[in-house]
C-alpha cells in the first residue's frame, strides 16, 4: 500500500511523541526526586567509634543492668548486662524505650521558672546560676527563720544511694519530712514488719520454689522486679523431668499474668484472704503443715495468754472457727473443691510460696490480707528456706549516724498517724491543708508525681497550692511539676552517674553502678549534683554533711562502705559465680579486688557488687519480734489497735477483739444502690508504675492482649455489657461517687460480669502530646483510707457505667 | 550452609514484648501517631497475637509472638512482580526495600500478616532520629517492610568471625528479639545441624507450625504450652 | 468505495452524514460538559499528587485491608475493556450483521478504558517512581506480572483492532477535506481503496479478530489469578479465571450499551442505532447475567458446604455480615434487576436495556469490592475489627477516572466516526446479499462450495 506522508506532518508526529515520551520521564523523575527530599533529612549517620557502656535502669524499680551500644557521641542501643544478676542481659519493653526517654523531643532542656501564676503557669527558661541561687536563698532563709523542719522532700522508689545522698541533705538542713512514693509491695512489707518485726527488704526466692499462690500479684506485669520475676517464670517452665513449678493466679480478672498461669482462680474481688484462710483451714485441719516449724518458731499459734493473764485467740481456732470451707467458698465464690485441691498441692509440694496482695506498682493492696497470705508462708515452713520468702540484709552503710546536733521536730505526718514504716505520702495533703502541726513553706519532688500517682491526686494538686515554694527535679513536665515554681530537670539515665540498690524481692544485697554513656544532650543536670552544690551553697552544717565534690565523689564513698564490709563480689560470670559459692561454702572469701579503689573500678566495668550467698534459717536475723518468732498474732499491731480504738470500730470491729492482730478477713462494703459495678483499675507492663505513655513505643504495645493502644480503655464482660445495652467500641461514662471519666467501651471475655477495669497511667495532662491521652482511673477510685492501716489505697470503688 | 530457624516456647513466654520492643529498636521501625495507629497503620515487625476463648470463667488464651516466619514455602515471595523479596540460600525472607514498588501483593499474599506497609514517611521527631542503628536501612514512603531476622547481625557476625579466622559458631549470631527474652524463651539457630538447640527442639513433641496446614513451611516454629505434672501427692523436694 | 471530491460538504457522503456531524460540528454543549469532566478530571489529578506528596497513607487503606478502591477500579476497568474488542470480534467471527454499527464504539471503550485499568495500578503503587523496575527485574512467576505483560499484549492487539477498521473511515475524513485533514492523511496511511488494500485489510482484521479472543481471555483470567493464585480465603478458587472472565464481559456489555444510548442520542444516530442492535445486546446481557449468577452461586455454595472456618468468616461478613449491604445491593442490581428487565423480551428496549446496564455497572463494581475488601478485612491470624472505609482521595480519583474516560471518548467522537462509516456503506450494500446466499445454502440442496 501507499504511505505518503509529509515532513511537517511527521515532526508534527515526532514531536508529540518526544513530548509524550519527556513529559513521563519528567513525572517519574519528579515523583523520585519528591520521595528522595522526603526521606533526605530523616537520616543522619551517627560517626564515631562503636563501644559499649553500662547504666541502670531506672524507669521502674526493678533495678536492671544495661548494657549500650554507642557509636561516637550516641546511644543507639539499649541491651541488658550479661554479668547483672538481676537481668542477666535481659530487659522488659520499658527498659528498652528508654533510648526514646535520653532523645525524646518533648524534654525539658533547661531549668523553667514558671514567671506566670500557679493556675496559669508559664514556664521560661532560666540559667542553672539563677535557679540555684534562687533555691538556695530560699532554704538559707527557711533556716535562719528556724523553719528547715517545713521543707518537704518527696522522692519516687528508685535511686537507693541517690537517696541516700537527699535523706542525708534533708537531716542536716533540718526537717524530718522525707516521703517516697507508695509501691504496691507496702502491703508485703508491712505484714512482714508486723509478723516478723523487720524493715529490711522483703524477697523471695522465686527460682527455687516448687509451688506459687499469687493473690492478685501481678506477677509478670510490674510486681516486684519485672525481668527478674520473669527469668524465674522461663525456669520453672524449663524444668527437666516434669518438676515444672506450678504457678496459680488468684483474682477475678483473667489477665496477661492469669493467662500465663498454670491455674487460675477467680474470685470475688476484695476477699483474697478469706481464701488464703480457707486454704490455711485445709493446711491445718489436714495436717498438711510444717507442725515442727510452727511449734519452735511460731507465736499465737495456738490461744495463749498475755501477763495480764487475758486469754487471746490464736491463729488456729480463728481459722477453725471462722473459715471453714463451705463458708469460705460462698464468700469467694471458689469452689470447696477447688480450695482443698489448692490447699493439698501448696501443703504437699514444698517448698511454697505465697504472695500478695499487689493490685499495682503504684497501690498497696489490703493489709490483712497480706498477713493472711504470708501467714501461708509460715504454716509450710516456707521461711528461710531455698525457694521460700526471705529477708533481704542490709547493705553495708545503710545505718547512717544519727546528724549530730540538735533533733528533729516530729514528721508532719507522724508514723502514729499510719501504721507504715514510714510516713505515708497519701496523708501529707491533708496534713498540708490543714496546716496540723505546721505549714509547709516548702516541697522538692523527684522521681515521682504524686499528683497523678496517688488515689488522692486532686487533693495533692490542692495541696501544693498552699506550699509557698515548690521546686520539681522532673525530666519532662508532668502534672507535678506543672504545679511548681521551679523546675530543674534531671538527666535521664543515660546521661548520669546512675546507681541503684537491691530491686524490691530480690534477695541479696546488691549495688549498681554506672557512670554515664553520653554527653547530656540538653542543658540538664543531674539532681545528686544539683544537691551537692545547693549544700555548698547553703554551707555550715548541711556543707559538712555532704563535702563531695560531685556525685561520682559520692558514690565513691559509698562504695568505700562496701569495701569496708569486707564480703561480696562484683558482678562476674556464672562460671566465676558458681567458684565464689563454693568457696564461701568451706568459708573463704576470695573477691577479685583488694583495695577499694580496685573494687571502684570493676563496679564501673562490670556494673555493680552483690552479696551472692544467703544464709537460710537465721531466725535470730529475721524475726525480732518481742517473742523473738512469727508472730501468726501480731503483738505489735495489737498494740497499735489499743491505742486506736476509734479505728477498731472503723473497721467494723470492737476495740480489744483479737482478729485485730490476727489475719481475717475484713468485711465487705454494701455496694450503694446506684452504683451496681466495681470498678478495679489495672497496671499493664508496658504502662508499670503508672508511666510511660510519652514513650511511643510502650504506647504502641499497651493493651495489645485486647489490641488497645495509644488510649484508654474500659474493659468490660459481654454479658454486662449486653444487660446494660452497651455496643462495643462506644464511648460510656465511668462514675462513682468521687467524679466521673468519659472513655472507650472494649467488651473483653476476661473480665468478671459486675467488674470493670481501667489502665493505669492514662490521662495525663501536662507534658508530651503522646502521654496526654485517655483517662485517669485514680480520678474516680474512692479514696477513703484503709481503716486499720490508715492506708489510701485504691479501694473498692463502685460505679456505673452508662452510655455518653 | 546453614537454615536460619527459631523456636518459641510458649510455655516460657511471659507475653511482656520485650521482644517486640528490641526489634522496633533494632530496626529503626518507625512509630505512628495515635491517630494513625487507630487507623490500623501500627508498623510493627513483631507482634503479640492474642487469641482469647471462651466466656467467663471458662476461658482459654495463648498468647504468640509473631514475628515474619521465615517460610521454606513462602506465598508471598511468588508475587513480588519485581522481585523486591525472595528467599536467600540460607533461608532468610529477605525484603528489598531499595527495589520496592509498593504494590502490597506481597503484603495480601501473606497468611500471617507478617508484612507491613509505609504509609506515610517515616517520622522520627526531634533528636529520636539520634536513636537511629546506623546498621539497618530506615525505610522511605510506600515500601514493604518486615522483619529480617535482623539479617545485618548476621553479616557482622560473618565479618567478625571472618577477621577472627574461625567459623560461625552458635550464639555469634542471635536476633535482637531472642537476646533480650527474659524468660528465656526463644531459642535461635541452624535447623540444618542437628546438634543445634533449635533443631533439638524443633523435634519436640510439643512443637508445632503455625497454620501448618497451608503448608508454607515456616522456619519459626513453637512450642506448645506444657502441662504441670504434679499433683496433690507428696513431692519430692 | 469512491472516492470523495466535495471537499467540506457532508452532504457529499450521502445518508452517512450523519455519522460526521459531530466530527464537523460541536455544540457548546459539548465544552460544557467537557469542562465539568476536566474539573473532576483535575479534582482526581490534584488527589494523585496529595498522594504522591504525603503517600498512600491519605487513603483509607490499612493494615490488613491493603487494597481498596483502586483495585477495585482496576478490576472494574479492566473488566469493561472486555466490552469493545470481545464482543466486536466475537460479532465479526460469527457474521452477526448487526455488528456494523456498534464494532468502532465497542472497540474504542476497549483501547481508552485499559489506560485507566491500567492507571489504576499505577495509583495504588507505594512508589510510582520505581514502576519501571517491572521492566528491569520482571519476576516471571508473578500473577501481577503476567498482567503487565496480558494487558499490554492486549492494548496493543486492541489498538490495531481498532485501528484497522479505521483505516477506510480516516480516508474518506482525509478525502472529505475538513479540519486536521494533515492527521487524517497520515494516519490512512495512503488509502485507495483498491482491491488489494481491501484484501489486506480484511485478512488483517480477521486475523486479529482471532487473536484477539484469547489474548481478551486472558487477561482477565490472569487479573483474577491476582486473588486466585494467593492462599487467603474466597480468593483462593478454581472458579476465578472464567468467573472473572464472564464478570468482564456483562459488566462490558453493559457499559457498551450504555455507550451507545448516550451517543444515539446526543448525535442522532437513532437511525444506525436502532432498537433491534439493543434487544441483540440485551438478550446477550441477559444470557451474561444468568451465567454470572451461576458462577456466583457456585462459588457462594461450594464455599458454604466446605465449611472452612476461615472461608466462614468472610462468607459470613459478605452475606449477613459488614459486607451484606453492599453484597446484596450486588445481587440484586447484578441479577434480580437485570433478569426481571431482560427476560421479558418486549423490555429490551433502548430504555430497559439502559436501564439494567446501570445497575449492572452498579452491581458489578460492587462485585468487585466485596471480593477485594472481605478477605483482606478477615486474615487468617486474630485481629481487630478493621474497618476500610475510602477517604476523599480515593473517591476523587475513581469519580476523576470515570469522568476521564467519558471525556476521552467524547473526544474521540469529535475527530472519528463512532460508527464505522465504511462498513455500514458495505452492509447497505452488500450484506443483504450476501446473508441470502449463505441462508441459502443452508437450505437443503447438493453443497455449494464456500
Amino acid at each position: 500500500m501507499n504511505f505518503r506522508v509529509n515532513r511537517r506532518d511527521f515532526f508534527r508526529f515526532a514531536g508529540g511523541g518526544a513530548l509524550g515520551l519527556a513529559a513521563s520521564g519528567v513525572t517519574l523523575r519528579g515523583i523520585s526526586t519528591v520521595t528522595a527530599t522526603l526521606a533526605a533529612d530523616e537520616v543522619q549517620v551517627p560517626r564515631g567509634p562503636e563501644g559499649h557502656a553500662l547504666s541502670v535502669c531506672s524507669l521502674c524499680p526493678g533495678g536492671c543492668g544495661l548494657r549500650v551500644r554507642t557509636i561516637g557521641k550516641r546511644a543507639v542501643k539499649i541491651e541488658g548486662n550479661p554479668l547483672h544478676p538481676v537481668n542477666h542481659g535481659r530487659l522488659c519493653p520499658r527498659g528498652l524505650a528508654g533510648l526514646q526517654a535520653l532523645y525524646h523531643p518533648d524534654r525539658l532542656r533547661a531549668p523553667q521558672k514558671n514567671v506566670g501564676s500557679r493556675q496559669a503557669p508559664e514556664w521560661k527558661e532560666i540559667s542553672w546560676d539563677e535557679a540555684l541561687g534562687t533555691v538556695a536563698e530560699r532554704l538559707g532563709e527557711r533556716a535562719r527563720r528556724g523553719e528547715a523542719h517545713t521543707v518537704v522532700f518527696v522522692a519516687g522508689r528508685t535511686g537507693h544511694l541517690q537517696q541516700r545522698l537527699f535523706r542525708r541533705f534533708l537531716q542536716a538542713y533540718g526537717s524530718p519530712n522525707y516521703f517516697q512514693a507508695p509501691s504496691g509491695l507496702d502491703s508485703a512489707q508491712l505484714a512482714v514488719h508486723l509478723q516478723q518485726g523487720i524493715s529490711e527488704g522483703v524477697a523471695y526466692d522465686l527460682e527455687g520454689t516448687r509451688y506459687l499462690l499469687s493473690f492478685g500479684a501481678n506477677l509478670l506485669e510490674g510486681w516486684g522486679s519485672p525481668v527478674s520475676t520473669m527469668r524465674a517464670f522461663g525456669h520453672w517452665r524449663d524444668a527437666v523431668g516434669g518438676r515444672r513449678t506450678k504457678f496459680v493466679q488468684i483474682e477475678p480478672r483473667f489477665s496477661v499474668t492469669a493467662a500465663r498461669a498454670d491455674e487460675w482462680v477467680p474470685l470475688r474481688p476484695g476477699t483474697e484472704a478469706a481464701l488464703a484462710l480457707g486454704i490455711a483451714y485445709v493446711l491445718i485441719t489436714e495436717g498438711l503443715y510444717d507442725a515442727r516449724f510452727v511449734s519452735e518458731h511460731t507465736f499465737g499459734f495456738e490461744d495463749w495468754r498475755d501477763a495480764r493473764g487475758q486469754t487471746h485467740q490464736g491463729f488456729r481456732s480463728l481459722i477453725l472457727s471462722e473459715y471453714r470451707l463451705n463458708q469460705v467458698a460462698a464468700l469467694t465464690e471458689v469452689p470447696v473443691e477447688t480450695i482443698l485441691r489448692l490447699a493439698r498441692e501448696f501443703g504437699r509440694n514444698r517448698p511454697g510460696l505465697a504472695v500478695g496482695p499487689h493490685p499495682a506498682s503504684t497501690l498497696p493492696g489490703d493489709l490483712y490480707a497480706a498477713l493472711a497470705v504470708h501467714s501461708l508462708n509460715a504454716l509450710t515452713g516456707s521461711l528461710e528456706v531455698p525457694g521460700g520468702a526471705l529477708v533481704r540484709p542490709s547493705l553495708p552503710g545503710e545505718e547512717e549516724p544519727p546528724a549530730a546536733g540538735k533533733t528533729l521536730p516530729p514528721s508532719i505526718v507522724g508514723s502514729e498517724d499510719s501504721l507504715g514504716l514510714r510516713p505515708d505520702l497519701a496523708r501529707l495533703p491533708q496534713a498540708i491543708l490543714a496546716r496540723q502541726p505546721y505549714p509547709v513553706q516548702a516541697m522538692f519532688i523527684h522521681g515521682t508525681d504524686p499528683v497523678f500517682s496517688l488515689p488522692n491526686g486532686d487533693e495533692f494538686a490542692a495541696a501544693l497550692q498552699q506550699v509557698p515554694f515548690v521546686v520539681s527535679f522532673a525530666s519532662f513536665l508532668d502534672e507535678t511539676a506543672a504545679g511548681a515554681d521551679l523546675i530543674l530537670p534531671d538527666h535521664t539515665d543515660l546521661e548520669k552517674w546512675q546507681e541503684g540498690a537491691s530491686p524490691p524481692t530480690f534477695p541479696a544485697p546488691l549495688v549498681s553502678l554506672a557512670p554515664p554513656v553520653v554527653e547530656p544532650v540538653h542543658s540538664t543536670r543531674a539532681t545528686g549534683d544539683v544537691v551537692l552544690e545547693l549544700a555548698r551553697r547553703l554551707g555550715g552544717r548541711v556543707a559538712a554533711a555532704l563535702p563531695h565534690a560531685s556525685f561520682e565523689e559520692f558514690l565513691r564513698a559509698q562504695a568505700e562502705a562496701l569495701y569496708a564490709a569486707q564480703a561480696g563480689y562484683t558482678f562476674a560470670t556464672t562460671m566465676e559465680e558458681t567458684w565464689n559459692r563454693l568457696l564461701e561454702r568451706s568459708g573463704w572469701w576470695a573477691p577479685t579486688y583488694s583495695t577499694a579503689e580496685e573494687l571502684w573500678t570493676q563496679m564501673k566495668e562490670r556494673g555493680g557488687w552483690w552479696e551472692p550467698t544467703y544464709y537460710y534459717g537465721e531466725f535470730e536475723r529475721v524475726f525480732r519480734t518481742p517473742s523473738r518468732r512469727f508472730e501468726f498474732y501480731s503483738q505489735r499491731l495489737a498494740r497499735w489497735a489499743e491505742r486506736h480504738p476509734e479505728r477498731a470500730q472503723a473497721a467494723g470491729l470492737k476495740p480489744g477483739d483479737d482478729r485485730l492482730a490476727l489475719p481475717h478477713q475484713p468485711p465487705l462494703p454494701e455496694p450503694p444502690k446506684d452504683f451496681p459495678l466495681v470498678l478495679i483499675p489495672v497496671e499493664v507492663l508496658p504502662l508499670a508504675g503508672s508511666d510511660g505513655t510519652h514513650l511511643p513505643y510502650l504506647q504502641q504495645i499497651a493493651g495489645s492482649y485486647a489490641f488497645e493502644n495509644w488510649d484508654s480503655w474500659l474493659e468490660m464482660n459481654p454479658a454486662t455489657a449486653a444487660a446494660l445495652g452497651l455496643e462495643p467500641g462506644e464511648r460510656v461514662w465511668v462514675e462513682s461517687r468521687r467524679g466521673k471519666v468519659r472513655v472507650r467501651l472494649r467488651l473483653h471475655a476476661a473480665v468478671r460480669p459486675g467488674v470493670v477495669h481501667l489502665p493505669l497511667g492514662y490521662g495525663r495532662t501536662q507534658g508530651s502530646d503522646w502521654a496526654c491521652r485517655g483517662v485517669n482511673p485514680l480520678q474516680v477510685v474512692e479514696t477513703q483510707p484503709d481503716p486499720v492501716s490508715g492506708w489510701l489505697a485504691a479501694g473498692r470503688t463502685y460505679v456505673r457505667v452508662y452510655r455518653g | 550452609m546453614p537454615r536460619w530457624g527459631m523456636v518459641i516456647d510458649l510455655a516460657k513466654c511471659t507475653a511482656c514484648q520485650a521482644c517486640v520492643v528490641a526489634c522496633q529498636t533494632e530496626n529503626n521501625v518507625p512509630c505512628v501517631e495515635p491517630e494513625q495507629a487507630a487507623r490500623g497503620r501500627i508498623i510493627s515487625w513483631l507482634t503479640l497475637q492474642p487469641e482469647l476463648a471462651g466466656t467467663y470463667p471458662r476461658l482459654a488464651q495463648r498468647l504468640l509472638p509473631l514475628p515474619c516466619l521465615h517460610c521454606d514455602s513462602p506465598p508471598c515471595i511468588r508475587v513480588c512482580p519485581v522481585g523486591a523479596t525472595g528467599i536467600t540460600p540460607e533461608g532468610i525472607v529477605r525484603q528489598t526495600f531499595a527495589r520496592c514498588i509498593g504494590c502490597r501483593y506481597c503484603t495480601n499474599a501473606c497468611p500471617y500478616t507478617r508484612r507491613m506497609f509505609n504509609w506515610y514517611q517515616p517520622e522520627f521527631p526531634g533528636e529520636l532520629k539520634q536513636a537511629l542503628n546506623p546498621d539497618v536501612s530506615v525505610r522511605p514512603v510506600g515500601v514493604v517492610e518486615k522483619c529480617t531476622l535482623c539479617h545485618h547481625r548476621l553479616l557482622r557476625a560473618r565479618e567478625e568471625t571472618r577477621a577472627e579466622n574461625r567459623p560461625l559458631a552458635e550464639g555469634d549470631y542471635v536476633p535482637a528479639c531472642v537476646e533480650i527474652c527474659p524468660a528465656n524463651a526463644m531459642y535461635f539457630g541452624d535447623l540444618d545441624d542437628p546438634d543445634s538447640r533449635v533443631a533439638e527442639l524443633a523435634r519436640s513433641p510439643r512443637a508445632f507450625k503455625y497454620l501448618e496446614e497451608l503448608g508454607t513451611e515456616p522456619k519459626v516454629i513453637y512450642l506448645a504450652e506444657g502441662e504441670w505434672a504434679g499433683g496433690e501427692e507428696q513431692q519430692q523436694r | 468505495m469512491e472516492k470523495n471530491n466535495s471537499s467540506g460538504n457532508p452532504e457529499a457522503l450521502g445518508p452517512e452524514t450523519v455519522l460526521l456531524q459531530p466530527i464537523v460540528a460541536t455544540r457548546s454543549s459539548f465544552y460544557y460538559l467537557a469542562l465539568v469532566l476536566l474539573g473532576f478530571s483535575s479534582l482526581a489529578f490534584f488527589a494523585w499528587l496529595y498522594q504522591i506528596r504525603w503517600g498512600l497513607g491519605v487513603t483509607g487503606l490499612n493494615v490488613p485491608v491493603y487494597w481498596g478502591f483502586y483495585i477495585t477500579n482496576f478490576v472494574f476497568f479492566i473488566g469493561i475493556s472486555h466490552a469493545g474488542t470481545l464482543i466486536s470480534a466475537i460479532l465479526r467471527l460469527a457474521h452477526a450483521e448487526w455488528r456494523r454499527s456498534i464494532t468502532r464504539a465497542a472497540e474504542v471503550i476497549t483501547v481508552i478504558v485499559l489506560f485507566f485499568g491500567v492507571g489504576s495500578i499505577i495509583v495504588d503503587l507505594g512508589r510510582p517512581d520505581r514502576m519501571l523496575n517491572v521492566l528491569r527485574h520482571p519476576n516471571f512467576g508473578s500473577p501481577l506480572l503476567w498482567d503487565v505483560c496480558s494487558v499490554s499484549i492486549y492494548l496493543t492487539a486492541s489498538t490495531i483492532y481498532l485501528y484497522l477498521p479505521l483505516i477506510p473511515d480516516l480516508a474518506i475524513l482525509r478525502d472529505y477535506g475538513g479540519k486536521y485533514t494533515w492527521l487524517y492523511r497520515l494516519l490512512a496511511l495512503g488509502w485507495q481503496g483498491t482491491p488489494r488494500q481491501r484484501r489486506w485489510l480484511e485478512r488483517g482484521i480477521a486475523v486479529m479478530a482471532v487473536l484477539v479472543i484469547p489474548i481478551a481471555v486472558s487477561v482477565h483470567t490472569v487479573v483474577s489469578w491476582v486473588f486466585g493464585m494467593t492462599v487467603q480465603p474466597m480468593w483462593h478458587s478454581t472458579i476465578f479465571g472464567p468467573y472473572f472472565v464472564v464478570g468482564a464481559i456483562f459488566s462490558g456489555i453493559a457499559a457498551l450499551i450504555i455507550a451507545m444510548a448516550l451517543i444515539r442520542r446526543i448525535y442522532h444516530l437513532e437511525g444506525y442505532l436502532k432498537t433491534i442492535h439493543f434487544h441483540h445486546l440485551g438478550t446477550l446481557l441477559l444470557v451474561f447475567a444468568l451465567l454470572w449468577f451461576y458462577f456466583t452461586f457456585a462459588e457462594l455454595i461450594t464455599t458454604y458446604y466446605g465449611h472452612d472456618p476461615a472461608h466462614l468468616v468472610v462468607f459470613y461478613s459478605k452475606l449477613t455480615g459488614r459486607y451484606a449491604p453492599l453484597f446484596w445491593t450486588m445481587m440484586v442490581t447484578c441479577f434480580l434487576i437485570p433478569v426481571g428487565i431482560l427476560s421479558r423480551p418486549q423490555n429490551r428496549t433502548v430504555t430497559g436495556t439502559v436501564a439494567a446496564s446501570i445497575t449492572i455497572l452498579v452491581g458489578m463494581w460492587l462485585e468487585r469490592f466485596t471480593i477485594v475488601v472481605p478477605t483482606l478485612s478477615h486474615p487468617r491470624v486474630p485481629w481487630d475489627k478493621v474497618f476500610y472505609s475510602p477517604t476523599w482521595v480515593e473517591i476523587a480519583i475513581t469519580l476523576g477516572f470515570g469522568a476521564t474516560f467519558i471525556f476521552l471518548y467524547m473526544l474521540f467522537t469529535k475527530f472519528f466516526p463512532i460508527v464505522s462509516i465504511w462498513e455500514v456503506r458495505e452492509g447497505r450494500e452488500h450484506a443483504l446479499a450476501e446473508v441470502a446466499e449463505r441462508v441459502q445454502s443452508y437450505m437443503p440442496g447438493p453443497e455449494t462450495p464456500r
